[in-house]
């Protein structure tokens, strides 16, 4: 199994580059190489770390700057592979950062036949994803390079990392010259019209995850089936004549069917609420880069919304959607899978939260591990702490066929009982899953059970 | 649910590939014998693995290439082969002529439509690597490769071996005259460095569907290799000076 060390073009294998810390960063093998440079597997004092390498073009005095200031500025979470340290010699320069942790893969593996997002992953690395762009836009920052090959997940757990940071400039303004990666650049760039900042940042992410989620390209469907793909196709195809595969209004571009048809799958499996932001993003959102692509915190209301919808098939255990739009057109939520007795049948339907906040209001299906978070009970606009429990499905020690929602917040919850009698429920009590209570009062947002 | 069974039930198919066809075009007249055909043999073999590591990656373009080689006549030394399943048998160079211009029409008989079908592929890459004049019609050649659609559209870029090599003849082979003239390998080095990067590097700016700034259809072609040598290398007498 010993295979040899690879060798690049830029560093010898056993060089010692000295570094400021005093300790010398040793070059053990190449890892990979692309456009602007080489990536080496380094050791530093014991640490392997990885060591990015440019190239004569690619190494300015800008980028090296730019490098300086993101790692002043530090990792915005533990969700980037951020560059540690600038490591120089000769005139010759790059930086060191975490090597990708065993478990993690490209994440164009969902373009593999075996590997693909279940309902539950989908919205977990989404919803990591939206948020790491959130922590950069919040800081003026925009990524500019969004591509499969920058993201990284671990498809065990759902858990992603983001690399090739090196990238990520302030709005409207590229360090490196990289200005995207063709088929996840906005129109307005490939038109030549705009620099990359935070509204393009915002259509490239929403090409990635309909990759994650659909497989496909949005705007590469059966219009191109007999072109060739030569620069004035791909301009027309991603900047000057975009359409979107699922257009509403015009399917002259539909994914082809055989050949592209794991987008009309995925997109069959997906409910309304989440085709409706892809939609939006690729029809209104083509053209109108500030009104017409959802915004951050719209992806991350999507994906929650994915999560709070999720239940068990009673017949095979696989996990459905509840899909309003469905139930309100065919009266029934079914199991997708053709091979279940569920199939195309009308399947009993966990109880439904329907919380209120203001005149927001959101149905949460009530599964026996269902929690409930922070984020759902009040106006709470920073993820980490909307994602604080403050509720969960518990059965009823008492009656194991009863179930309720156990209270985890310090205040006091009330209910209007069947009787007509409010009653309390104070903290680590548990709200009983009852069609008879009413006006279920959790103090940021009021309530009610639909069984 | 695992994955395996989620995909399973889904009933997700391979995803779909567009197809990148890889061409070596050789030329393997009696002048190429001896070092040089020993270069290109070695270049091949030693690009082979980057553009299976290349392909490992890529789920959506599927790499596919044939190698021709040309003397007396040509004749295709390969079937058109998965990259993932290439390997490259070296060609001896021993043949009295130098037929480009017949390399040329049967490279456009292999990229007529209906051998290749109409489209949903990428932009094949055509590499030339001669290190003389050619000795039959070469005009007639080129017209026929640049009568087939596929022959218009593929990246045509040409290598001079050696001094001798007609560089004005291959000119005219070239997709991009301008910003890639002939590659001038005039040592076992740059031959080398020219091989692997009109290979991979130029495959790749294809299967990335990069487009230049201007409105022209041009692939813009990555910069050529700068010969560079490696922080902490032994420096001693550079081995690769030898004339050939």
């Amino acid at each position: 199994m010993n295979k040899k060390p690879k060798q690049g073009k830029l560093l010898t294998n056993g060089f010692a580059i000295p570094t400021i810390g005093g300790v010398d960063c040793v070059v053990e093998e190449l890892l990979g190489k692309g456009g602007q440079g080489e990536v080496y597997k380094v050791n530093i004092g014991g640490q392997h770390l990885a060591l990015k390498w440019y190239n004569e073009r690619t190494r300015t005095q800008a980028l090296k700057t730019s490098l300086e200031e993101l790692i002043e500025m530090g990792s915005p979470s533990d969700k980037f592979l951020w560059p540690i340290q600038v490591i120089e010699c000769q005139g010759q320069f790059g930086y060191t950062m975490g090597i990708i942790p065993a478990g993690y893969e490209s994440a164009q593996k969902v373009q593999s036949p075996t590997v693909k997002l279940t309902y539950k992953m989908a919205a977990k690395v989404c919803l990591q994803l939206v948020d790491s762009f959130r922590k950069i836009h919040a800081k003026g920052l925009c990524y500019q390079d969004v591509n499969f090959g920058n993201l990284f997940i671990n498809f065990q757990t759902g858990d992603i990392l983001i690399c090739d940071n090196e990238n990520i400039a302030p709005h409207g303004r590229s360090i490196t010259g990289v200005i995207g990666f063709q088929g996840f650049m906005a129109p307005e760039i490939v038109r030549g019209e705009h620099m990359p900042d935070t509204q393009t940042d915002l259509f490239s992410l929403a090409v990635l995850m309909f990759h994650l989620l659909f497989i496909e390209h949005p705007l590469d469907g059966a219009r191109y089936a007999n072109s060739i793909m030569d620069p004035e196709m791909v301009r027309k195809c991603y900047g000057s004549d975009p359409l979107f595969v699922f257009d509403p209004n015009d399917d002259s571009n539909r994914p082809i069917k055989g050949t592209q048809e794991n987008a009309h799958i995925f997109w069959n499996l997906y409910p309304q609420f989440v085709k409706d932001a892809f939609t939006q993003v690729f029809t209104m959102g083509l053209n109108d880069r500030n009104k017409g692509r959802p915004l951050l915190q719209d992806w991350i209301d999507v994906f929650r919304k994915l999560q709070e919808n999720i239940f068990p098939c009673p017949h095979c255990g696989c996990d459905v959607v509840y899909d309003t739009h469905i139930f309100k057109q065919t009266q029934q939520i079914s199991c997708w899978r053709s091979s279940c007795t569920g199939f195309g049948q009308k399947l009993q339907v966990p109880p439904r939260l329907r919380i209120k906040v203001g005149n927001r209001e959101r149905v949460i299906v009530l599964n026996t591990d269902t929690k409930l978070f922070q984020y759902q009970m009040a106006r709470e606009p920073d993820f980490e702490k909307g994602g604080k429990i403050v509720g969960e499905v518990v059965r009823n020690p008492k009656d194991p066929t009863k179930w309720g929602i156990r209270n985890k917040t310090a205040e006091t919850w009330q209910f209007v009982s069947k009787s007509g009698e409010t009653k309390d429920v104070s903290p680590e009590k548990a709200l009983p899953l009852s069609a008879s209570v009413k006006n279920i009062d959790f103090k940021t947002a009021t309530a009610e059970i639909r069984i | 649910m695992d994955n395996n069974d989620f995909v399973n039930e889904t009933g997700a198919v391979e995803v779909s590939k567009r197809i990148l066809r890889l061409y070596w075009l050789v030329d393997v007249s009696a002048s190429m014998s001896g070092k040089k055909i020993g270069e290109v043999n070695y270049a091949i073999t030693e690009v082979i693995p980057d553009l299976q590591d290349e392909a490992a990656k890529n789920y959506t373009v599927q790499m596919n290439v044939r190698a021709m080689k040309f003397g007396k006549g040509a004749a295709w030394h390969t079937s058109e082969t998965k990259i993932e399943n290439f390997e490259w048998t070296y060609v001896d160079a021993d043949a009295p002529r130098t037929d480009t211009g017949a390399a040329l029409a049967l490279m456009a008989e292999e990229l007529t439509e209906e051998n290749l079908g109409a489209g949903r592929g990428l932009p094949p890459v055509i590499i030339l690597m001669s290190d003389g004049e050619a000795t039959d019609d070469y005009e007639s050649g080129i017209q026929k490769l640049l009568a087939q659609k596929w022959g218009r559209k593929a990246i045509r870029i040409a290598i001079a071996i050696g001094a001798d090599a007609d560089t004005e003849q291959l000119l005219k082979f070239c997709s991009n005259p301008k910003e890639c003239p002939p590659i001038e390998a005039t040592n076992a080095r740059k031959l080398v460095d020219s091989i692997t990067w009109a290979s991979v590097a130029v495959s790749q700016s294809v299967s990335q569907a990069k487009v230049g700034n201007s409105e022209d259809n041009i692939i813009p072609l990555p910069p050529m290799p700068q010969e560079t040598i490696a922080l902490g290398a032994e420096t001693t007498e550079d081995e690769d000076d030898d004339v050939f």
